[in-house]
């Protein structure tokens, strides 16, 4: 297992340099000069500029900047935004809210779709299926913002059951309405994903010798049927759970939750290299440390797994 | 005998079983009838499609999908339990029925250590792991030889270990005893007996200090043990992926008689394990259930082994019983028409009595009925022409010649920088294949059969040794030379249900290699592609169906019809017929004689099979572990086998220990 994680780990540094060079090189191709849009409509004066462009490392060669970059990174230096505060500070200020959001929406997607698509796949045909099915094919087909907006005044402001955004702080109960508005499209999927794992496993053979040791039903379900057919369902919500780590700009938006994906979004619409750069970096590791996670629990649902490699 | 004999323990009652199918209501059992009394093997015979299966299943209360009992009874210890309720069956399974089912490979739950799936059919049950339990017949038994519940507790882990430190401290030798205490296995009944042949003086008092009951652990070794696995401790740790066949089969006797059943039933339980490995099972299976008076329903295609393994058998053939009756009045005088075909066709038994004249197999198969090719009568004159041509006219050439063949294998090493370490799975073969002529190659999975075929067919590199066809090497044939002797010869695989496209019409099927090798017009190739599918026995209508839409038999053939379609010299059967039932089997072999003789094609032929090999072959090459270690002439093969290990696969063949009777 040691070694298992160790390889992986190795893995990464290729990953992490190739990502960001690549990141790197596309932001700095960004049009436009951000060090004159600074200066406004009337711009900066050239020695102004040019000093700014200096503290920036922006009048050096496109590698000696990423080198100056790279060291930053590892001496956890990522560098001064336009607005004289250091790029690190914003992502530990906003990044707690991001993985709060993503872990609430992560568990639910999670635990309801892997609950009702069991359900649905034990009683495939009845009522409750066929109505979820109906359910989860609405909920695809709307645009995620779409659902954010509808729960958003209904819920939030018609009703008020729940806070309709969180500006107030992004407490468990502020972010309820962005994780369902986040967790929703997935939890489709999750629940059609595990109904048809859960229909294919119910013939497995093993299936049937288990009942055939007089075993009960309901011990056949939770102990064979459930385990065998979360294989699928897990890597789908890995890959989900980086997609969620990642941040969601338009969720974010809609709900003004203060996180990673709004910050990345205000920082891509003002133009500022080294903080799009050092959130995206950022973003990469945890999404490569959020996969890594994944293939270790896959490694525990699934033992062929952890010998094979 | 007792009693308790005279009362049936399954009846089976005019049962019809029905599944509900897009094409409307299938009827997979159509009023069968059975009976298994206590302690008695009865075996259900039938192609697939018979329904024996599905008989087994019903009864069991475990019909897949859409199967339905809708009339008729199953009475099980005096009760109709066709239509019990889901609670009374789970009462039933496991602890009164237990069962083994057909394939070892998907039959245990792969994310399951096998201790605890074992484990799971003792609590399923309720079952004390402590003490030993016995099936009620048996139950009635033991009280008779003073068995006290005592004597019935295990040994653990713990005392087997302080138990035979004691013993040595004695200063008697335990080397003999270590290997009978099991854990789990051995009562103190046992072990007070085990402990007085050791010549120890206290044995009893010994026995009831350290003998006092295992837990669920020390059982599920004990079970394990009882099966037949060997290191059963260890093992119990291990995922299924890390077994064998043979050994997730012996754990699936382990789950299946852990309750101690009154029923067992077998379903087709060895069909997919080499034969060696098929008989030691079968054997064990036999001893245990005679041991525990557990009777026996064996459900199997093979008309040799039932009659060997079973007192009573049940014929059925298309949803019905047509015969049953005691196994040798069957087999020597069979009164349905198709009880006779499969008696004439199982080739564990024809063979033995055809041994003279490989003819007669051919002639007495072509009365199979179903699509028998119309050339037979002239495959015959063939055959019999060119066996008297072989004699007189001297050896034809040899078009196939391996030569020193060696293949190793890098295992994937634990640790990186060491050299990986390489595993020989062909280890210095020669033999030829002459022109015309069928060469077997025999031995267990893990020989390295298929890999010859393999490097033969040039899938596989050697690593060293060279295989030379028609004078040249393949090993050197690059580009043009290499299609060619793609032309030249080709193969039929084993698995008719994974070797066909399933996205491939019958007739792009057949037709691609043509239009690989770019062989007549469009037109020109549809005519072949009728003439291919007449010489085996296909309709031409064929052609515009998918592999799904066939038989496995018919699939077989329309691989033999591809590989026949360049006209090769060389025909590669890997297992070409083992996953076929006997009547199929024996068209198909039929059919490859039939095409030898008419086209003069050449057989390389890869089996597990000696039973087959007698059937087809004129030279056999025995092959273990990697090792060539046999060959000669198939009678000379048969008749006098020169090594240990050839012996045991002949002694393999199901059914071989019924011909004395029989003869008699």
């Amino acid at each position: 297992m040691a070694r298992y994680v160790g390889q992986r780990l190795l893995q990464m540094i290729p990953v992490f340099f190739g990502a960001t060079l690549l990141i790197y090189a596309l932001v700095f191709a960004m049009p436009g000069d951000p060090i004159q849009a600074m200066g406004g409509e009337r711009g900066l004066p050239i020695a102004m500029a040019n000093r700014i462009r200096a503290e920036y490392h922006l009048d050096q060669p496109f590698f000696v900047q990423y080198w100056y970059y790279i060291k930053g990174v590892f001496t956890l230096d990522l560098g001064m935004s336009f607005q004289r505060r250091p790029v690190f500070d914003i992502i530990a200020q906003v990044y707690p809210t991001t993985a709060k959001l993503a872990v609430y929406a992560l568990a639910i997607e999670g635990i309801l779709g892997v609950a009702v698509g069991l359900i649905s796949g034990i009683r495939r045909g009845g009522i409750f299926d066929t109505s979820f099915l109906a359910v989860s094919l609405v909920v695809i087909s709307i645009p995620t913002f779409v659902i954010g907006f509808v729960l958003q005044y209904f819920i939030g402001l018609k009703a008020g059951i729940l806070p309709a955004t969180a500006t107030g702080g992004a407490s468990w109960r502020a972010l309820t309405l962005p994780a369902i508005t986040l967790g929703s499209v997935s939890f489709a999927y999750v629940l059609r994903l595990t109904r048809t794992s859960v229909i294919e496993t119910q013939t497995a053979d093993f299936v049937r010798t288990a009942m055939a040791k007089g075993v009960t039903r309901r011990k056949v379900v939770t102990g064979h049927i459930l385990r065998n057919s979360l294989i699928p369902v897990v890597t789908f919500l890995g890959g989900d759970l980086g997609a969620l780590m990642g941040g969601a700009i338009v969720t974010e938006g809609v709900f003004h939750v203060n996180g990673i994906g709004h910050t990345l979004y205000r920082a891509i619409t003002r133009g500022e290299p080294t903080t799009v750069v050092s959130i995206v970096t950022v973003l990469v590791i945890v999404i490569m440390i959020a996969n890594l996670l994944v293939d270790l629990l896959y490694a525990a649902l699934d033992p062929r797994i952890r010998y094979a490699k | 005998m007792s009693p308790a004999k005279k009362d049936p323990l399954l009846e089976v009652r005019d049962l019809w079983v029905t599944f509900e199918t897009s094409a409307g209501p299938l009827e997979a059992v159509r009023g069968a009838n059975l009976c298994v009394y206590p302690g008695q093997t009865v075996a259900i015979v039938g192609e697939s499609g018979s329904g024996k299966s599905t008989l087994a299943h019903s009864v069991i209360g475990l019909l897949p999908g859409t199967g339905k009992v809708t009339s008729g009874e199953i009475i099980f210890e005096g009760e109709d339990i066709a239509h019990a309720s889901r609670k009374k069956m789970v009462e039933v399974r496991g602890a009164r029925i237990g069962m083994v089912p057909q394939d070892p490979m998907s039959n245990l739950d792969p994310v399951w250590r096998i201790g605890r799936q074992v484990r799971e059919a003792l609590e399923a049950n309720g079952i004390d792991p402590s003490r030993s339990t016995y099936q009620h017949l048996a139950e009635e038994l033991a009280v008779h030889v003073a068995d006290t519940e005592d004597g019935r507790l295990y040994l653990s882990t713990k005392g087997r270990a302080a138990l035979l430190a004691e013993v040595a401290s004695q200063g008697i030798d335990i080397e003999k005893l270590e290997e009978k205490l099991i854990p789990g296995f051995t009562t103190r009944m046992e072990a007070t007996a085990f402990l007085r042949q050791a010549g120890v003086t206290d044995a009893e008092n010994l026995a009831e200090t350290h003998v006092t009951g295992g837990n669920a652990k020390d059982r599920v070794t004990g079970l394990l043990a009882e099966a037949g696995l060997p290191d059963a401790a260890r093992r119990a740790r291990q995922f299924p992926h890390e077994f064998s066949g043979g050994m997730r089969q012996r754990t699936l006797i382990a789950m299946g008689l852990a309750a101690r059943p009154a029923l067992l039933i077998a379903d087709e339980p060895t069909s997919a394990l080499d034969v060696t490995v098929q008989r030691q099972i079968l054997d064990h299976l036999g001893n245990l259930t005679k041991g525990l008076d557990t009777a026996t329903l064996l459900i199997t295609h093979d008309l040799g082994l039932a009659a060997e393994r079973a007192e009573h058998l049940v014929v059925m053939y298309r949803g019905e019983v047509v015969e049953s009756g005691p196994s040798l009045t069957i087999l020597k005088g069979p009164r349905h028409p198709y009880t006779q075909r499969l008696v004439a066709a199982a080739p564990s038994l024809s063979s033995r009595r055809m041994r003279a004249n490989r003819i007669t197999t051919v002639v007495e198969n072509t009365h199979d009925g179903e699509q028998a090719p119309s050339s037979a009568s002239s495959a015959v004159v063939g055959v019999s022409e060119r066996k008297a041509g072989g004699g007189t006219g001297g050896r034809p050439k040899d078009l196939l010649v391996i030569d020193h063949l060696t293949k190793e294998f890098t295992i994937r090493g634990r640790t990186p920088g060491r050299k990986a370490a390489t595993f020989k799975a062909v280890d210095d073969v020669s033999f030829t294949v002459p022109h015309g002529t069928t060469v077997a190659l025999v031995g267990e999975s893990g020989s390295g059969k298929s890999t010859v075929a393999n490097i033969v067919l040039r899938l596989l590199e050697p690593t060293a040794g060279r295989v030379m066809f028609d004078g040249g090497d393949v090993a050197h044939l690059r580009g043009k030379d290499l299609f060619n002797f793609r032309h030249r010869v080709q193969p039929v695989f084993q698995d008719p249900y994974g070797s066909l496209d399933p996205m491939y019409s019958i007739y792009r099927t057949i037709e691609e290699p043509l239009r690989t090798h770019k062989i007549g017009t469009k037109k020109e190739r549809e005519a072949k592609v009728r003439e291919l599918l007449d010489h085996v026995a296909l309709p031409a209508s064929t052609m515009r169906r998918f592999p799904n839409e066939l038989s496995g038999g018919q699939r077989q053939r329309v691989a033999v019809a591809r590989a026949l379609a360049l006209d090769p010299e060389v025909v590669v059967c890997d297992e070409a017929v083992s996953a076929l039932d006997v009547l199929v089997q024996a068209q198909i072999l039929e059919l490859l004689a039939t095409l030898q003789a008419d086209l003069g094609l050449t057989y390389l032929f890869i089996t597990h099979d000696l039973a087959v090999v007698r059937k087809v072959s004129d030279w056999v090459c025995v092959m273990q572990t990697g090792k060539l270690v046999e060959q000669a002439a198939t009678e000379e093969v048969f008749a006098n086998p020169k090594t240990e290990y050839t012996q045991a696969l002949l002694d393999a063949i199901p059914g071989g220990s019924l011909e004395l009777a029989l003869s008699g």
